[in-house]
């Protein structure tokens, strides 16, 4: 096995180890104490030369005072992983303390004393202290030293571009600290602007602000959620009682929201159990566009009108849905919407009274202020009362009947009943979209007797099936068509005169680049359907920073498996 | 947990119990020195891996995208490359002793996959529906597994220090130096550790506009990255003892552990784009 490893730990190497780690410490500690003295003296000066000058004469001061020691030291294996080590440090401190936030924010997460401290150290900024950066320049004039020191052959190669990668990557990201920018632009379909509202840091705080030399305008905006996957649900209730802050000083308790157990696909006549009971259910039907398929004995006449009714398709501008109205069920004769069926819908076996008055031309006139439909079941006539006037004609099924006033609206017959006793309804899906779901599922308790129930969508609001005498209930839910499926922006840049110099539709991944700017897809609310957050960088340095991974990772593999890999060592 | 694994499925069911069955075998195994001993704890690993791979297959069919979202997919995945690692380690290096701790270590992952159950099979939001996703993916999985064993081998190398005879089938009688077979594991891992961060970058360039955000999760890969940077260095330092070298190994492993669970715990991570859903 190709290993640099010796077993030999004699006590020369030990001191040699020793005085080798003592060394990059200082010159690493060192560098941190220089560096926040000058950083804050940065802070304290006015912006003056003197804001430049100070600062800089310490960072002059440390190179000056340790030069020697840093010329001596940089190129060891001692003060590389002591830079790496560091650099993880202090990238650890920057999980650990909030950064970049508001100044307020930050007082109030560490009190004023622990935040003067936190912000005189930079851990408030981790990522842009120069004690931070100094690691890194500190790291790439190591990794440039030892590669430097090391002759170029076939054999150093994957070491040259392994410790090179990483200098190339820090000069690309040096380049976009100094010259790039990343931000945002906000806009509603229809709106252009050049306005790019400035990131620093993390993507939660704008900073500021900047031009762009041209115009970006939102053409056309547009998501789209996933289509529905319904499953067939078991939850359990939280019936643990749950302590509620005391508004009213009074201590208070309320149970917490159910839970998702199990969401089982739609397999129909899959006998399923719920853990830890005695119940068991199955799937008898879905029905993916639920209604009813209705019949009724074809001699009516034979029947006593002792619960007569009508079934109608109502037209609504919501759609259409079969509604039953019934002559002798109180609130169940009649539709009253003024809004959408422009007045009142009404069903009665026997011409009423008001009706009566108004066929011997003596209305009520405050009844005749309503436009009415008034259907007649066993004289088989509609009548209209539009306007304070009347008129009425045949009632036929099948035929369509609009409302006064509305042309579309309206409804068409399907049966008039002398009694609803004999009215049959059979479940059944009109077509195969996912329109209006039902499943039919059927529960029993082991050896015991099976129960029907419908379940339809809408959460506890919808049509649940509590488990008697359990913590669980059955539901059919979609979780899937609450998640975006993509969110796609139309863009156009627009120069001076506003005329169009680039159109592109962009989604997330999918970013425009024009001008040396990139475009992204990066906010969408889904509650303003015209809104479009536009993410906007120019990264002058990206093109080093892929090239410089492209020269690490070849690098690495060079140095760990090329065929003419030095076999001992790899610094 | 017993009711997360009653609704589970059948192929997740099955795979759990072949790997306890290979650590039941790895567990007698290690006592005994006849080939048998070996074999058969190798190839119940072997079976229970390629029932893993079906289970992800499965999954990946049923979802109709990579099965990498969630918090409970990841955790399946890592348990396979975990295994695909151990098993090659084993057969490459003759260690009956990694096989044991491996399939302990897949066992504990399966375990706390059944806490993090998907009640619902969730779509993949805008950002992962890239290919990118999957490269990703991989490669860090590759690395952590890689890694996770390099840990294994580090820690039998502070409890074993002189190595230990080999006892397999698949090879000659020889012994075994814990500490450079760490270091070649850490080697195959490493590299994945940087493609997959590297990609990782890319990847937020496009999705975000961000090659590198200061996202704790970032920084974690980074941090964990760091250190396994610096155990190869420390390896050039001569007097620095095996024992220091298993001990940043193992560090290392904990920084990648953290990376991957511990977002949570840190104040900054109300900030990360990186979260699992369904965890």
């Amino acid at each position: 096995m190709a290993d640099i490893k010796t077993s030999s730990s004699d006590s020369r190497n030990h001191d040699f180890q020793t005085r080798g780690f003592r060394k990059a410490t200082i010159l690493l500690s060192a560098m941190v104490l220089f560096c926040l003295l000058a950083q804050n003296m940065y802070g304290w000066a006015p912006t003056t030369w003197a804001s430049i000058l100070a600062p800089a004469a310490v960072v002059a001061a440390y190179l000056v005072a340790f030069y020697k020691p840093l010329k001596q030291t940089i190129d060891t294996p001692y003060f590389a992983t002591l830079s790496l080590l560091a650099i993880a440090l202090g990238t650890a401190l920057g999980t650990f303390v909030s950064q970049n936030a508001p100044a307020a924010v930050f007082t109030q997460r560490y009190g004023e004393t622990g935040s003067s401290v936190l912000r005189g150290l930079q851990l408030d900024d981790v990522f842009h202290s120069w004690w931070y950066i100094g690691f890194f320049v500190l790291l790439a004039g190591s990794l440039l030293k030892m590669s430097w020191k090391r002759k170029l052959s076939r054999e150093n190669l994957g070491f040259h571009l392994a410790h090179l990668g990483p200098i190339v990557i820090l000069l690309g990201f040096w380049v976009d600290y100094f010259y790039g920018f990343r931000g945002i632009i906000q806009l509603e379909t229809g709106q252009s602007s050049n306005v790019v509202r400035v990131y620093r840091g993390s993507t939660n705080y704008l900073i500021d602000s900047t031009a762009l030399p041209f115009q970006i305008r939102l053409d056309h905006f547009e998501f789209e959620k996933h289509d529905p996957d319904y499953r067939l649900q078991v939850w359990r209730n939280d019936t643990e009682p749950h302590p509620q802050p005391a508004v009213d000083g009074h201590g208070q308790t309320a149970t917490g929201t159910p839970e998702v157990i199990a969401s089982l696909p739609l397999k129909e006549a899959k006998i399923r159990h719920i853990y830890g009971t005695d119940v068991y259910f199955r799937l008898n039907e879905f029905y993916p566009n639920f209604a009813f398929d209705y019949s009724y004995p074809e001699v009516n006449d034979q029947i006593e009108a002792k619960d007569p009714g009508v079934l109608l398709d109502l037209k609504t501008p919501f759609g259409k849905a079969d509604v039953n109205l019934y002559s002798n069920r109180p609130g169940r004769n009649t539709i009253a919407d003024e809004t959408h069926i422009g007045g009142w819908l009404e069903f009665y076996w026997e011409v009423p009274e008001e009706l009566a008055q108004a066929i011997d031309g003596r209305p009520d006139a405050k009844w005749a202020e309503t436009n009415r439909t008034i259907l007649i079941g066993a004289e088989q006539l509609i009548y209209y009362l539009a306007d304070g006037k009347l008129s009425s004609e045949p009632l036929h099924a099948g035929r369509f009947y609009p409302f006064p006033n509305r042309e579309k609206v309206g409804f068409t017959m399907k049966f008039l009943y002398p009694d609803a006793a004999y009215l049959k309804s059979t479940p059944t899906s009109d077509g195969e979209e996912l329109l209006n779901p039902v499943a039919k599922v059927e529960v029993w308790h082991k050896g015991g007797a099976g129960k029907e129930a419908f379940l339809y969508p809408g959460g506890k609001r919808g049509g649940i099936f509590q488990v008697a005498g359990t913590d669980y209930f059955l539901a059919l839910e979609s979780f899937k068509d609450m998640e975006t499926k993509y969110y796609r922006s139309e863009l156009s840049v627009l120069g001076e005169n506003e005329e169009v110099l680039k159109s592109q539709s962009i989604v997330v991944n999918e970013p425009m680049l024009y001008g040396g700017y990139r475009f992204y897809q990066s906010d969408y609310d889904p509650d303003r359907p015209n809104y479009s957050g536009i993410g906007v960088s120019h990264e002058p340095g990206l093109y080093v920073i892929y090239f410089g991974f492209a020269v690490l990772v070849l690098g690495s593999f060079l140095m760990f498996y090329g065929k003419y890999r030095k076999q001992v060592g790899l610094g | 947990m017993l009711e997360s694994l009653y609704y589970t499925s059948t192929l997740f069911k099955v795979t759990f119990f072949l790997y306890a069955l290979a650590l039941v075998g790895y567990g007698i195994g290690i006592f005994r020195k006849e080939k048998v001993f070996g074999t058969i704890p190798y190839a119940l690993f072997t079976l229970a891996f390629l029932a893993c791979t079906v289970l992800i297959a499965d999954r990946w069919i049923e979802a109709g995208r990579p099965p990498f979202k969630s918090f409970y997919e990841s955790l399946v995945f890592a348990a396979w490359t975990t295994s695909l690692i151990s098993l090659a380690v084993e057969y490459k290096f003759k260690m009956r002793l990694v096989g044991f701790m491996s399939t302990i270590g897949v066992i504990m992952i399966f375990i706390f996959a059944l806490t993090k159950r998907d009640v619902e099979i969730i779509a993949l939001p805008p950002a992962l529906q890239t290919w990118m996703f999957i490269p990703h993916v991989i490669s860090y999985f590759l690395a952590y597994g890689a890694l996770f064993v390099a840990g294994l081998t580090a820690i039998l190398y502070l409890a074993l220090p002189k190595g230990i005879a080999s006892h397999h089938t698949l090879g000659e009688q020889s012994r075994i130096d814990f500490s450079a077979t760490t270091y070649q594991i850490t080697k195959f891992g490493f590299l994945f550790l940087t493609a997959g961060l590297l990609l990782g970058a890319w990847w937020g360039q496009n999705a975000w506009s961000n090659y590198w955000g200061w996202d704790p999760k970032e920084n974690w890969a980074l941090i964990s990255w760091l250190v396994f940077a610096a155990y190869l260095h420390f390896r050039n330092i001569p007097s620095w003892s095996e024992k220091r070298l298993a001990w940043v190994v193992i560090i290392g492993v904990a920084a990648i552990v953290f990376t991957y669970l511990g977002m949570d715990y840190l104040p900054t991570a109300e900030d990360s784009l990186h979260v699992y859903s369904g965890d």
